[in-house]
Order: structure tokens, then C-alpha cells, then sequence
């Protein structure tokens, strides 16, 4: 399911990131560069995960590095 | 190798007269040398033993890998007290439990740290020592040259607390020459480590890993060891490894698997050009993390099962030889079988709880004699709780026997993340179990709430939040998901290895679906 990088925010904050650090990410900036740690970036996965009907492997989730990069993947798989 | 008499004496010895004004540790800009870390080394143990301190003393260590962690750890090991280790990242609560448990005499960490609060109340420690990166105040003081103590056989030579199934952690006793073992048939024979190596371990020194790889395989091969004092983030990791020119990277999958997100190759702070080889530990590597760091960095990384219990790596891959996906063979030095719950042998290729028996397992666990039966059996057997299968000669992780998780190489007890999550006023009853997140465990939280909540995204969220406040790192919940009631057994008993299965499938996940 299509998300937009506005979504893709709104799904950062769900995870329980705080929203001044939300707005401010740069969407084509790697998202691990920009604040998020080792437990920000799999919630964010699981969550995306469990609204788009998507499952985020291992060798998938290495290559999403960016808000753009989610939201790529999000629709080309439609 | 004859077991030394005193084995940090028989290490500074060694390298004092082999290469005195070679880099033992290096740390940001700071070198210390293996004549200085002699003479360090020896002032600690003096200081110790003017502040009180004798052997078989517990001299608790909460400090950042640095060279006042390895000097207050070899200083005490020369009066032969038995340093134990604690990861700097605690709550003041958990270092008080540490403190009383193994009925610690002394401390030594930086000022004001969590764990020199807990000692404050403590009816144990009469010497508290506060620490720079390079070690207490006043050590200069003290003469450089000290007469080591002989380790009494009954006495512990060192200690590591690793977490319980109950979430109370356990100290493992170690005899001071168990120190020695992973230099032998892991760092030895399958790693090759010798004194031209640069060894750099992302995983610290009060973790049985961290500790074998930065002081173990370092000091017995007279090679160089970097240390890391702060938290070991991707892009840190990067930079030291570009600084520092390490050929040995000991590391976890959780990290691995963030230094992938962030590499760029050809960035001049992400050079790994000098790194011969990769290890991987603390919990299992994916089949996928592994082929995918040799595709985009070129190096090998080599998966292995170790514990604290056996101070050691005792299956991994070998050079030349790595099968991703698979932990390996076993490590010269020791045996290893799988054996079903009534202890009789599993044929090949099916699963089965995981033994091993060698030099270096730990003498039992302090004052818990119950589970050092159950772990340490009779015959030299150690109970990992592993389950594996084998094939070929080759084991494959395949989980716990138990209800533990392993969260970036951390251990962690569902028991403690329910007790934290329980704390949310809208929880009424919750249960934690594993659930695969980017093909790495986390730790999955099922909750039943009280009859004035409803379930939804906002209600995740606030959970989320308030575990984040609540409960370490590798702690926290990675998913929330709502239940009107938990499976439980007739008795009562959570049956987690049934949410296990609902992870990520059924159930509501953080709410509704989009």
C-alpha cells in the first residue's frame, strides 16, 4: 500500500518518536543519521509492516535507508 | 598452556618483555603502551590493597571501556581480588542488586554514576574509587611495581553478571586462567590472532564477548586492542574503524545490521580497508545480514555461539568456510551434543537442547546453587539452553529452550519488559515473547487492557512511549498488540510460545490496518 513521506511521518510518530525530531527529518537523508536508534528504526519497520501488508526481511530493510526510500518501496509494491 | 600462577601477572609479564613500548589499547587519541599498563596495573593493586581489599574481594566495575577498565581489572586480579565487570548502561536499582549479590567490597566508576549512588546504600562497600577514562584519582601515587597473589583455588577470579529467566541477573564465577581460554582453539587456532593483529570489539568489556575478545585474545597474543568508550552507534563504529585501522572487528548482528543501512562505500570516515576478518556473536546472524556484509564490504564475517558460562566462543564458521545462515563447527578444545528433554541424544538434522564441555566453563553461578545444578551438570556438561540442530558436523541456531530472548547480544527476560509495561495505567495483564523484526528478535508486547481503555493506535503509541521511559534499549516493546485475554495454562501460566506464533500475524497490531 502506497504511503506518502507525510504518512510515513505521521507512522514515525505513531512508533513513539517525538515530533519536533519527526518534522525535522530530511527525507532523503539516511534515517539512522538524523537521531533514530537501534529501537526507533524496527518499531518504525514493525509498524509499517502491519499497516501496509508488507513483510520487511532482513536483505529488504537493509536497503530502506530513507523516508524517500520507504516510500518507494511502498509503491512499487503497490 | 600450564595455567600461571597469577594470570595477569603471567600476561604483563609476557608482553612487558616481549614489546614494552608497543600500543597495548588505544583510546581516541591516548595510547598506553604494555610497559605503562605494567606499571598501571601494578598501582591499582596497591591501591586496592591500601584501601583494603585482599583476595577473593569483589571489585565491582562499572566503567566505559577505556584504560581505567582494563587497568582496575588486571590490578585487581594481581592482588587476586575478583573484578566483576557491569555494563555502564544500569539503573541504579539494578546496580544495588549487583552490589549486595556478590557482596561487593569495593567499586570502582566515575562520579556520581548510577551505580556510585546504589553504593551508597550498600553494607558491603567500604571503598568507592572514582575513575577518569585513564583510571582513579591519586593512582600515580602508588608504587609501580607490586608482588601478585597467588589465586586461592576457592575463590572467585573473576565475575560477569548475565540476566536470569526471572530477570534477576546471575553472577558466573570464573577462575582467573579461564581468561586464558579463548586464545587457544577460538582466537588460536580459528581466528589466528597474533601480535600483528588490531583487535576492535563493539560489544564492551564487562560482556563475556568484549571481555575474551579486548582483553583475552589481546593480551595472550600481544596484539593491540582499540576500545570505544561510547555507545557504539553505526557511524562511531565506522569512524573508529577508519581511525583506528583494526584487521580483527568483533561485533553482534543488531549492529552489523545498522552499520549496512549506513555504509557508503568509499567514504573516507567509513574505510575498512584494513579489516582481515568479521566476527559475529551475541545472538544469531541471519543467513541474509551475512551474505549481504560480504557482498558490500568484501569481508568475511564469521558467525559462532558462545556464553558467558563457557568465557568463550565454542561453535563457529572458519575462514574460507562460512556457510551463512549456519553457526558453524566446533571449536578445537571443545565437544558439543544435542540431547532431547530427557537427556538422550537427537539424530542428525532434528532439534535438540544444545551442551557443550571443554576448559574454562564457569565453577557455577554465585550463591545459586540450584541453577548451577541445572546448568553445570556433573559430568562437565554445560546447559546452554540453546537449542540447535546438526548436520553434517554443522550446528544451526534454531532458539531457546527457555523463554529468554536474545535482543542486540543482550540477554533479555519477557518477566522484566511485562513488569515494565504492566506500569502503563491502562495495562491490566501482558505478556512478552520474540517476534522477527528486519529478521533480528525483538521483544513483542501482548497486551490486555483494563475495561475503561479501548484499543488503538493512539493507545500503542502512548505504550511504546512509556516503555521507552521505562525499560532499557533492548528492552523495549517493538510492537504492541491487543488481546481480550492471554493463552494461559490451566494453571496459569503464560503460554508464550502461542503469542510467539501471533507476532506479526494475527491479532491487532498497533490497532487497525490502514
Amino acid at each position: 500500500m502506497a504511503k506518502s513521506v507525510e504518512e510515513l511521518r505521521g507512522l514515525l510518530e505513531e512508533a513513539g518518536l517525538r515530533p519536533e525530531l519527526v518534522r525535522a527529518l530530511d527525507p532523503s537523508a539516511p534515517l539512522l543519521k538524523q537521531g533514530l536508534d537501534s529501537v526507533d528504526l524496527p518499531t518504525f519497520c514493525a509498524l509499517v509492516e502491519d499497516r501496509c501488508g508488507v513483510v520487511l526481511d532482513e536483505m529488504t530493510a537493509m536497503n530502506l535507508r530513507t523516508l524517500d526510500d520507504f516510500a518507494r518501496f511502498l509503491a512499487e509494491r503497490g | 598452556m600450564s595455567a600461571p600462577v597469577n594470570v595477569a601477572a603471567w600476561l604483563l609479564a609476557r608482553n612487558l618483555e616481549r614489546s614494552p613500548a608497543k600500543a597495548a589499547y588505544l583510546c581516541g587519541d591516548d595510547i598506553l603502551t604494555h610497559a605503562a599498563l605494567v606499571a598501571d596495573a601494578a598501582r591499582f593493586a596497591n591501591l586496592l590493597r591500601a584501601r583494603g581489599l585482599g583476595p577473593g574481594d569483589r571489585v565491582v566495575l562499572v566503567l566505559p571501556d577505556s584504560f581505567a577498565a582494563v587497568k582496575a581489572f588486571l590490578g585487581a586480579m594481581l592482588l587476586a581480588a575478583a573484578p566483576v565487570p557491569v555494563s555502564a548502561q544500569l539503573a541504579q536499582a539494578d546496580y544495588a542488586f549487583i552490589l549486595e549479590d556478590c557482596g561487593a567490597k569495593a567499586l570502582v566508576t566515575w562520579e556520581d554514576s548510577s551505580a556510585a549512588l546504589a553504593a551508597r546504600g550498600s553494607a558491603t562497600v567500604s571503598c568507592v574509587l572514582a575513575c577518569s577514562l585513564h583510571g582513579p584519582w591519586g593512582l600515580a601515587d602508588h608504587p609501580s611495581e607490586f608482588e601478585a597473589v597467588p589465586p586461592p583455588e576457592d575463590l572467585p577470579g573473576f565475575m560477569l553478571y548475565s540476566s536470569g529467566s526471572t530477570g534477576r541477573p546471575k553472577g558466573v564465577v570464573h577462575r582467573q586462567e579461564d581468561l586464558l581460554v579463548p586464545a587457544a582453539g577460538w582466537g588460536g587456532e580459528v581466528l589466528g590472532v597474533s601480535g600483528a593483529d588490531v583487535i576492535f570489539s563493539a560489544s564492551k568489556l564487562s560482556f563475556a564477548y568484549g571481555l575474551a575478545s579486548s582483553l583475552g585474545l589481546t593480551l595472550v597474543a600481544g596484539a593491540t586492542a582499540v576500545l570505544l568508550p561510547g555507545k557504539p552507534g553505526p557511524y562511531e563504529l565506522f569512524a573508529t574503524l577508519s581511525r583506528h585501522r583494526p584487521t580483527l572487528f568483533f561485533c553482534v548482528p543488531t549492529l552489523y545490521n545498522m552499520m549496512l543501512r549506513a555504509y557508503e562505500p568509499g567514504a573516507a570516515d567509513m574505510d575498512i580497508a584494513s579489516l582481515r576478518l568479521c566476527f559475529s556473536a551475541g545472538e544469531a546472524l541471519p543467513e541474509g545480514l551475512c551474505r549481504e556484509w560480504m557482498r558490500a564490504t568484501g569481508v568475511e564475517i564469521l558467525d559462532g555461539i558462545g556464553s558467558t558460562e563457557a568465557m568463550n566462543v565454542f561453535i563457529c564458521n572458519r575462514p574460507g568456510q562460512v556457510r551463512c545462515g549456519a553457526s558453524g563447527v566446533v571449536v578445537p578444545g571443545y565437544e558439543a551434543r544435542l540431547v532431547d528433554d530427557a537427556g538422550a541424544p537427537v539424530p542428525g538434522g532434528t532439534p535438540g537442547n544444545l551442551h557443550v564441555r571443554g576448559v574454562g566453563i564457569a565453577t557455577g553461578y554465585w550463591s545459586r546453587p540450584e541453577k548451577t545444578r541445572e546448568a553445570m551438570l556433573p559430568d562437565g556438561w554445560l546447559a546452554t539452553g540453546d537449542v540447535c540442530v546438526r548436520e553434517g558436523g554443522v550446528f544451526s541456531h534454531r532458539g531457546r529452550s527457555d523463554d529468554m530472548l536474545k535482543v542486540g547480544a543482550h540477554w533479555v527476560s519477557p518477566v522484566q519488559v511485562e513488569e515494565g509495561v504492566r506500569t502503563h495505567p491502562a495495562v491490566l495483564d501482558c505478556a512478552v515473547a520474540g517476534g522477527a523484526v528486519e529478521g533480528l528478535v525483538r521483544p513483542c508486547a501482548h497486551v490486555v487492557l483494563r475495561p475503561d481503555f479501548e484499543a488503538g493506535p493512539g493507545l500503542a503509541t502512548e505504550i511504546l512511549r512509556h516503555a521507552r521511559h521505562a525499560l532499557p534499549p533492548q528492552m523495549c516493546p517493538v510492537r504492541v498488540l491487543f488481546h481480550d485475554d492471554l493463552p494461559k495454562t490451566p494453571t496459569g501460566k503464560v503460554q508464550r510460545f502461542r503469542l510467539r506464533q501471533l507476532n506479526g500475524g494475527e491479532g491487532i497490531a498497533h490497532g487497525q490496518e490502514c
